[in-house]
């Protein structure tokens, strides 16, 4: 629309989300190990022991190397790429949030001053203000985390923004504070584990006796706040963003993994390192770092994907479209409001190569075309032009949260077109739940939580169903037209008949 | 070609212009400085260590010291000239680098290698050996290739009327801007200055070591001058190319079209004269500071204006299509203060942390046995610092003898 779009083969998604976990992965160390260290730091002086302040030292290089370089040069990465593949609500970000972002930078000045003054300061400071220059950094690392928290949760809870356009209503969101608390608590847990990776390569098994055990409480006991904070930061999120969470197959996947993982890492290390702190190894502090890299993913995963279908929520959608334009865009066409397109009008013979140009800027930002993550092509086999369509024109109608389409019907056919051409040419079943599948699946469910068919065709015989299905456009005008051959209705209608029929498996109507 | 530029951004700026464009001149100008001495510190660390006697090892090493110490404020102070300018420029800046997408998105990945070799280099380079060199030459490359991608970036940000062109020709995002005909001299511009930049900072440190180590301490000291003047020198006549490759209607706001641009570049050209004159007459003087901190001055003088002129550059370029001082401000004063109040707390904070380094260095320097241990680049405790660290890194995560704690 109104910015080029950088068509990523593999899928721009992909991009932003390796840059962003690890970023996130080594960040919030950044904050949670800086004031692990410290913490630690005053443990050993309190009980004067220098084998815990060695490895301190050593742990601090690692820390230096890790979060000074990679985590800050990666955070640069994250907001290279949110430029190049949501330019429009970079720029909304931007313009709200500069002095907010100025503000950061101050933070992150000092962070990157005192880690560094900290880090080659351990033999020459005394101890006082060595620690002092270490809660500097650890104040400086925080109030960094603070004051992004209300961008980041700004993006899926915008609240009373988008009525006022207040700074202050945009920072102070209602996803704030719980979306802080759940990040203060990732921070702990993570200052507790890469503390124990780097303790798994001491010799010194008195030093990994007390340390693993100390260092076990950073990860075990923030964990049981995270329930409640997570639990406080979904009921913040509005209703169109909830829903995603029983509808969204791949936020319940991510979900799921989330718990798995969330849940090994705690209970490994309170049942293996806590109560057992002479078994931590490599052995077991490389999979715990692995599980919490794969919890980091999830989370980032779900939260990106409960924000669908906006950028901004209730302001720009994902695919760049500002909210405030669409009635324009639909009025103009795409074609005729895009400054990035070769042609001006669809016709005939260029057909499928406005429908790639059209696909690639309003659907490439989550979908690529033939293969790999959430391709399209695959799920046209056995659709036609005129029922692709349909639903291209009515996307927002969808399972899970997708932006409206605000081409016209001409454009909404040349990307069918495109899809089309790139859907597999593998032979069709024609079994009545792989109609289902291919033709009402993409929108409905059979007693789901999503748009339930149930109640609507229970105790119907097959024969009225597939009357229904004949004519569903006169009976529901949101619903395409049947396009499908007889075959497929009649093979339809059947399993519709049954499957409607059987007792309720659960879900709601 | 009519340019095509995106739309404004709907909500307006959040504040004055002038002010979003002084805080990006200086944060720029700063970051310059600090990026001519990554840039030029790594290539005369290769020099050197190519050179191979002890004089030219011992510059190497020291500058190879420095730079993992210049690079994350290189890195922070060029992050905020970044966020003013897509605030000022964003619908250009966006749409350039999309079209340079995956050149500009690279960079992130060589910083990060760079900056990692750069550890590898200051913290383990005793025990490199002959590797040091080429290791240093790897980091120059690197930083080449982001100062060339960033030069094709803000050069093709100034030519709207070619994006759409481009795109067209190619989404995936591979683009450079190399049909531009500025692009060689204003990237020598930089890289040459980055020689001159990184020359007086060698020189500066010469000078403080001709009273411990005079004879080291002059070599090293006019080693740097003449880095300094050499690339200065050429750099004249690369500006002069720059200057003449400049569309004609353009280079008029130079020659008194714009009182601005004209002035900073009247000043820049005498101010960087100056510089060269002052640290020549100091080259043979037994007390060349003087000469040399005038010549120091100067230089930052000269970089000031220098930014001043790539501004009215920009904005000269990009007229009419775009004018950056008629953009619609609603300014977030109460933001702007809390900004400005713990800006300068930031400052404060910052200073008292030097202080700290800067005692902690005396007192390393007065703890350590063997103050002399050999020539450096400083002998300001900077190098025994690093020493001790890579000795603790040689160890891994496991060596090194028990220490009691500090201040127990």
């Amino acid at each position: 629309m109104n910015y080029p779009v950088w068509h990523v083969p593999f899928g721009s998604e992909w991009l932003i989300a390796i840059i962003a976990v690890l970023h996130v992965f080594v960040s919030h160390f950044a904050v949670g190990g800086g004031l692990f260290l410290v913490a630690a730091e005053a443990r050993a002086h309190r009980r004067y022991d220098p084998a815990l302040t060695d490895w301190l030292k050593r742990h601090t290089k690692v820390f230096v190397l890790l979060t000074l370089v990679f985590g800050a040069v990666s955070g640069v990465g994250i907001w290279f790429t949110i430029g190049l593949i949501s330019p429009e609500a970079t720029s909304n970000l931007i313009h709200i949030f500069v002095w907010a972002w100025a503000i950061e930078w101050v933070f992150f000045l000092l962070e990157i001053l005192s880690i560094l003054v900290y880090a080659y300061t351990w033999d020459t400071l005394p101890g006082n203000v060595h620690r002092i220059v270490g809660w500097v950094y650890f104040v400086a690392a925080y109030m960094s985390l603070v004051v992004i928290d209300g961008i980041l949760s700004f993006q899926l809870t915008p609240g009373k923004w988008l009525q006022t356009h207040s700074l202050f209503d945009a920072f102070f969101n209602p996803g704030y504070l719980p979306s802080l608390v759940v990040r203060s608590l990732i921070c702990l847990m993570l200052g507790g584990l890469y503390a124990l990776l780097t303790l798994s390569w001491s010799k010194d098994r008195t030093l990994k006796m007390e340390l693993a055990r100390y260092a076990a409480y950073w990860v075990w006991l923030p964990a049981l706040g995270l329930p409640p904070a997570v639990w406080w930061l979904l009921h913040t999120l509005p209703g169109y963003h909830k829903i995603l969470l029983r509808t969204n197959t791949v936020v319940q996947h991510f979900t799921w993994l989330l718990f798995l993982t969330s849940g090994l890492v705690v209970l490994l290390t309170f049942a293996v390192v806590w109560l057992r702190p002479r078994t931590l190894s490599k052995w077991v502090a490389i999979p715990l770092m692995v599980l919490a890299l794969a919890a980091m993913a999830s989370t980032e995963w779900i939260r990106e994907d409960l924000r669908e279908p906006y950028l901004i929520s209730g302001y720009t959608y994902i695919n760049q479209v500002p909210v405030h334009q669409v009635d324009a865009i639909k009025a103009k066409g795409l074609l005729a409001s895009s400054l990035w397109v070769s042609e001006s009008a669809v016709t005939p013979e260029n057909e499928a190569k406005v429908g790639e140009e059209l696909f690639r800027i309003a659907c490439s930002n989550c979908h690529l075309p033939r293969k790999g993550f959430n391709a399209l092509g695959p799920r046209m086999t056995g659709l036609d032009q005129a029922f692709v369509s349909a639903l291209v024109a009515k996307t927002e109608l969808m399972r899970a949260g997708m932006p409206p389409w605000v081409g016209r019907p001409d454009e909404a056919a040349a990307v069918a077109r495109y899809l089309l051409n790139n859907a597999p040419g593998e032979p069709v079943s024609n079994d009545g739940e792989a109609v289902w599948k291919r033709r009402c699946g993409q929108c409905h469910s059979i007693a789901g939580a999503f748009r339930p068919v149930k109640d609507a065709f229970s105790g119907q015989k097959p024969e009225d169903i597939a009357d229904t299905i004949g004519s569903i456009e006169v009976m529901n005008e949101q619903m395409p037209r049947w396009t499908g051959n007889d075959i497929e209705k009649t093979a339809l209608a059947r399993y519709l008949s049954a499957a409607c029929a059987a007792p309720a498996a659960g879900g709601a109507k | 070609m009519i340019p095509i530029i995106p739309p404004l951004d709907p909500m307006p700026v959040p504040a004055p212009i002038w002010l979003l464009k002084g805080l990006l001149w200086v944060t720029f100008a700063i970051h310059l400085i600090l990026m001519n001495l990554t840039l030029g510190g790594s290539l005369m660390s290769a020099v050197y260590a190519f050179k191979g006697k002890d004089r030219d090892l011992d510059l190497s090493r020291g500058l190879a010291r420095a730079l993992p110490f210049v690079m994350p404020f290189t890195i922070t102070f060029g992050v905020a000239p970044l966020l003013f300018v897509q605030v000022l420029y964003g619908p250009l800046f966006y749409s350039a680098s999309i079209l340079m997408a995956t050149p500009f998105l690279a960079i992130i990945g060589v910083l990060i290698v760079a900056y990692y070799l750069m550890y590898l280099l200051g913290w383990q380079g005793d025990r490199l050996g002959k590797l040091q060199g080429p290791i240093a030459a790897v980091i120059f490359l690197l930083l080449g290739y982001v100062g060339f991608t960033h030069v094709n970036l803000y050069s093709l940000m100034t030519d709207p009327s070619r994006f759409k062109a481009i795109y067209l020709s190619g989404p995936g995002g591979l683009h450079m801007n190399l049909a531009e005909p500025t692009i060689l001299p204003r990237f020598l511009h930089m890289f040459l200055g980055a020689l001159a930049v990184t020359g007086l900072f060698v020189a500066y440190f010469g000078q403080r070591r001709l009273k411990m180590e005079p004879e080291i301490g002059r070599w090293q000291f006019k080693a740097g001058v003449t880095w300094f003047a050499s690339a200065t020198v050429l750099n004249l006549g690369i500006g002069v190319w720059w200057l003449l490759a400049i569309p004609r209607e353009t280079m008029i706001v130079f020659m008194g079209g714009s009182a601005l641009a004209t002035g900073a570049f009247v000043g820049g050209l005498v101010f960087a004269i100056s510089a060269l004159i002052l640290a020549l007459l100091g080259i043979n003087s037994l007390k060349p500071l003087p000469m040399l901190m005038g010549s120091v001055h100067t230089l930052i003088a000269t970089i000031l204006c220098m930014v001043l002129m790539r501004d009215a550059l920009r904005d000269a370029l990009l007229k009419p299509a775009y004018d950056v001082w008629s953009l619609p401000t609603a300014p977030q004063w109460v933001a702007i203060a809390l900004f400005l109040l713990l800006f300068v707390a930031g400052l404060a904070a910052c200073g008292w942390l030097l202080k700290l380094s800067s005692r902690a260095a005396r007192e390393k320097a007065a703890q350590s046995q063997d103050g002399n241990r050999g020539p450096g680049l400083t002998d300001s405790g900077l190098h025994r610092v690093s020493t001790i660290d890579s000795q603790a890194m040689k160890g891994g995560f496991n060596a090194g003898p028990n220490q009691p704690p500090q201040g127990s």
